[in-house]
């Protein structure tokens, strides 16, 4: 990062981070107050990467962070939380509305009975952490320090002093449908007597995800989330671009709905959310054979109209080699193999309230065009 | 290190046995002398040599610490005389040789196919990147264990080296999955209840 600088205090800071599993977004809403949507691991310093960044660029994370969005709890959106909401104590938290029931709560506790998870199911421990962290301060502040975001819900709104410009984050989902449908499905997750501990559960928490429509000053951005079209019968993001409540105005700048994937892929978001000349960015996933983007959605987002497309990382990177001895058997014992320490960072910046101005755009590691 | 007048005290003193290494009973010990150079110097004929050996040092900066712990043999000591000065909770096991572990891996099934299967492992020293592998149903170190190859299952994936009886050295990967035990009534009630305080407080 070296002498990377830190936005000026009216300049606005769009900064994704990507690994091949996790993604993380952090905002600079202006005076220096950052917003953190969701949280990752930079594979190599095993920090949680928006932490980095901040200390890296001097911020004062205990003081200036104002906000951690926790848009949904997958596993890639939520590594590093547990640490964010520790060291960041000014912040509020904004968590999905879908996680506001008492199943969701018997859910995350009883697997926190028996902490036999390794390295895997590691996000229940994390909302753990936040769920405490909430609980604590809430006993000594008597104030909630927490939100629970829904649709067209406002969970952030400032005023920049420099040119007294407003900034505001407004939740566009989860819908009341999503909401419904949560009490249904996370009374399903929660472990019964006798039956053996499993990692993986079957419910698709993407349906729940808290997608934001963030404004300041002139500058509108959409932060996609991993929200996919099911999460409403009649297309999540079809009802939300056709919406009459939707904020007004078109975004500069999307950060791509889960991955660029098909299933989260809405022809009106571009048509009636987006500028033609918006710049969009996202991050690669992998797990097990599933690759997103693949091809075909690559092929898909080029077509769309906007001035540029960033990827945040490889899916994957160069091979890591070990001692000779491992290095041997892991050749002889396996049909294929791939490192996953890509990482990387695509920065864009403007000055708000300031037409004249273009986006800065800034990549660092593994992050590139396409 | 602590002194030696500490006799009747309970105070273990390589716990931290280095990456998997097993110890060997006396026999092999003695046999795979050659396969391992630091076990030679300290040869006895019984058990006590490694607190004898470790009290004649204990003051002294000639006591080659990373000799000891290099060995095969630095697994916890008890002090006790009441007590077996040597624990061998695997007594069959370490009469066969023993192994040294290079790598620890601990991996979770993320796809199930055919004949293999994908995983994601991770480093348990966390010392490197997590690696996505396709492994072979063949590489399991029980074949029996087939059976829990699904989506969550978790597994250890230990790699070095057998050093058998006879001082041979093979390089050898040993992938076991992890029997993961069933809730219990309590388990759930107990996360109930917190949970239940909790929801009334943030509700």
């Amino acid at each position: 990062m070296g002498s990377f600088r830190p936005p000026l205090s009216n300049e606005f800071e769009l900064t994704l981070f990507g690994n091949g599993y996790g993604e993380c977004v952090l905002l600079h809403m202006g005076d220096n107050k950052w917003i953190i949507v969701d949280s990752c691991i930079n594979p190599w310093t095993q920090q949680v990467a928006p932490l980095e960044y901040l200390e890296a660029i001097n911020v004062d994370i205990s003081k200036s962070v104002e906000m951690l969005v926790v848009s949904h709890w997958h596993d890639d959106h939520i590594k590093g939380v547990g640490q964010i909401c520790k060291s960041c104590e000014n912040a509020r938290f904004a968590l999905s509305n879908a996680m506001h029931q008492r199943d969701f709560f018997r859910f995350v506790n009883v697997v926190n009975e028996r902490p036999v998870y390794s390295y895997a199911g590691k996000s229940a421990d994390e909302i753990m952490h936040i769920l405490n962290a909430i609980v604590k301060r809430k006993e000594k502040s008597g104030e909630h320090p927490h939100i629970w975001a829904s649709i067209d819900k406002v969970l952030y709104a400032d005023r920049i002093s420099d040119n007294g410009s407003d900034a505001k984050v407004t939740a566009l989902s989860p819908s009341d449908h999503a909401v419904t449908t949560a009490l249904i499905e996370i009374a399903k997750l929660i472990p019964r007597a006798n039956t053996a501990i499993k990692v993986e559960s079957t419910i698709n928490p993407n349906l729940f995800a808290i997608a934001l429509w963030v404004s300041i000053g002139n500058i509108r951005i959409l932060l996609g989330s991993d929200l996919e079209e099911a999460a409403h019968p009649l297309g999540a993001w079809s009802v939300i671009a056709n919406s009459g409540n939707k904020p007004a105005g078109k975004a500069d700048a999307f950060k791509v709905s889960h991955h660029g994937s098909k299933n989260a892929h809405c022809d009106h978001v571009y048509d009636k959310m987006l500028t033609e000349r918006h710049i969009s960015v996202l991050t690669p996933f992998t797990h097990g054979k599933v690759v997103l983007p693949n091809d075909s959605d690559i092929r898909r987002l080029k077509k769309q109209k906007c001035s540029a497309l960033y990827m945040a990382c490889k899916s994957s990177s160069r091979t890591v080699k070990h001692d000779p001895a491992v290095e041997k058997i892991l050749k002889e014992s396996t049909k294929s193999r791939k490192t996953l320490s890509s990482f990387g960072r695509i920065t864009l910046r403007k000055r708000v309230s300031s037409d004249d101005d273009d986006w800065q755009i800034f990549t660092e590691g593994h992050a590139y065009e396409l | 290190m602590s002194s030696s007048s500490a006799a009747q005290t309970y105070s273990p003193l390589f716990t931290d046995f280095p990456k998997g290494t097993m110890p060997l009973d006396e026999r092999t010990r003695r046999e795979s002398s050659e396969a391992d150079p630091h076990i030679k110097r300290i040869e006895t004929e019984n058990r006590d040599w490694l607190v004898h050996y470790i009290d004649a040092y204990s003051d002294s900066n000639d006591a080659d610490s990373e000799k000891i712990e290099k060995t095969s043999m630095n697994f916890e000591i008890n002090r006790s005389s009441r007590q077996p000065i040597i624990n061998f909770p695997h007594f069959k096991e370490w009469r066969k040789g023993h192994f040294v572990s290079l790598k620890k891996w601990e991996g979770i099934v993320e796809s199930v196919f055919e004949s293999s299967f994908v995983a994601r492992i991770k480093d348990v020293a966390n010392e490197v990147p997590d690696e996505r592998v396709e492994i072979d149903f063949d590489e399991l170190t029980n074949i029996d264990e087939k059976k829990m190859i699904e989506v969550g299952a978790i597994f250890s994936w230990t790699m070095g080296y057998h050093v058998s009886s006879g001082g041979t050295r093979k390089r050898q990967a040993i992938l076991i999955f992890r029997r993961m035990p069933k809730w219990t009534e309590e388990d759930i009630q107990r996360g109930y209840k917190v949970a239940d305080e909790m929801f009334a407080k943030l509700g």
